[in-house]
């Protein structure tokens, strides 16, 4: 079978030895594509204290196509699905080969930051958001501290 | 900031292989600059899009010259067929198969271009994986074998009718990787420094006898 490709080893060296402040990214012992991510939910956002677990997966043909990013834990946001799935262009068709994982998952962190209740995902979330703004950051306060705060 | 990063290819974050510069002065390897056109046709670092005849005659320029200047006579280098001859394997790609191929493998996968290509050792074949029905004989040899150039760059020097030759070959196989890349006598000239990319080059016929008996 393939080697993993020297870009992929190189990306994962990086992310250990200098990893974001916020995002950590680690292979599967089993499977050197598929990634176990934590991300802090950011400063003066709703997700703030929380601790955001997904999965990413690098296709074979990456960095040709985007790598599949997943959020595990339960998120109340607009652009974020019941499963996990992330609204996010970068992920679909603006997806460039120059972006990498960590690009990636720094974009997603930023859309905690900046939900964008107009290209939603979850539609009910989206309403919510935009009909009454106060309630939905409500709710997504009370996610956080009921999934992404395990202690 | 990481200060080989403007070294490196910014597709397969290694150092150059093969440098092609877009018309928006964003240079990629060659290779990986094809995969990126077979699906986005933009560039991807400004997104500016890639001209459509951009192929024809890429702006291939200078790579370091000091790279394996060492003596290569003893080592092996694989070929791939294309439509009247052979074509050299890039670099990078030679490696590859060259070191699955002494540790006893009977296959390899690459990602060249975009497209995952599985070697087969056994049938001495290549495929595309998306692919399979169209299989292109291979064979090992010295860095003496008879080729038209490496991964799709040909040599055209002297060779006028060779830009009708790669026309034809570039239709007949859509958007294969191996698409025969005639590049321009300037081009060529500025990718000859390097020693062994002469040495592949500098046979301009095939000879007489079938490379396909080799297999």
């Amino acid at each position: 079978m393939a080697a993993l490709p020297r870009r992929i080893i190189k990306e994962t060296q990086r992310l250990m030895q200098e990893p974001v402040p916020g995002i950590s990214a680690v292979p599967s012992e089993t499977n050197a594509r598929y990634f176990h991510v934590l991300v802090t939910g950011p400063e003066d956002s709703p997700f703030e204290g929380g601790l955001f677990k997904l999965e990413l997966f690098l296709p074979e043909d990456y960095p040709m196509s985007a790598p599949k990013v997943r959020f595990i834990t339960k998120i109340y946001h607009p652009n974020i699905d019941r499963l996990g799935r992330i609204c996010l262009d970068i992920l679909k068709d603006k997806w460039s080969p120059a972006l990498q994982i960590r690009t990636v998952l720094l974009s997603i962190q930023a859309l905690l930051s900046a939900p964008n209740p107009d290209d939603p995902l979850a539609n009910d979330v989206a309403e919510l958001w935009k009909v009454n703004e106060s309630e939905a950051i409500r709710n997504a306060k009370e996610w956080t501290r009921r999934y992404a705060m395990l202690n | 900031m990481d200060t080989t990063q403007e070294l490196n290819c910014a597709v397969c974050m290694q150092k150059y292989n093969h440098p092609a510069k877009l018309p928006c002065e964003h240079t990629f390897c060659f290779l990986c600059v094809k995969g990126v056109f077979l699906r986005s046709h933009t560039c991807p670092m400004c997104r500016t899009p890639i001209p459509e005849d951009y192929f024809e005659n890429p702006v291939l320029i200078n790579e370091n010259s000091n790279t394996e200047n060492e003596d290569q006579d003893d080592k092996y280098w694989w070929y791939y067929e294309g439509k009247d001859g052979w074509w050299s394997y890039d670099e990078r790609s030679n490696e590859d198969i060259e070191s699955n191929f002494n540790e006893g493998k009977s296959e390899c996968k690459l990602l060249v271009a975009g497209a995952i290509y599985c070697v087969d050792f056994n049938n001495m074949i290549q495929y595309r994986q998306a692919d399979p029905r169209r299989k292109r004989k291979i064979i090992r040899d010295t860095l003496n074998h008879p080729c038209k150039g490496i991964a799709g760059i040909r040599k055209t020097l002297n060779k006028p009718d060779s830009n009708v030759d790669a026309a034809n070959e570039v239709t007949d196989n859509g958007d294969d990787t191996t698409n025969a890349i005639t590049v321009s006598t300037q081009s060529v000239h500025e990718i000859d420094n390097l020693s062994h990319i002469l040495r592949l080059m500098s046979i301009e016929e095939p000879s007489a006898s079938s490379p396909t008996e080799e297999i």
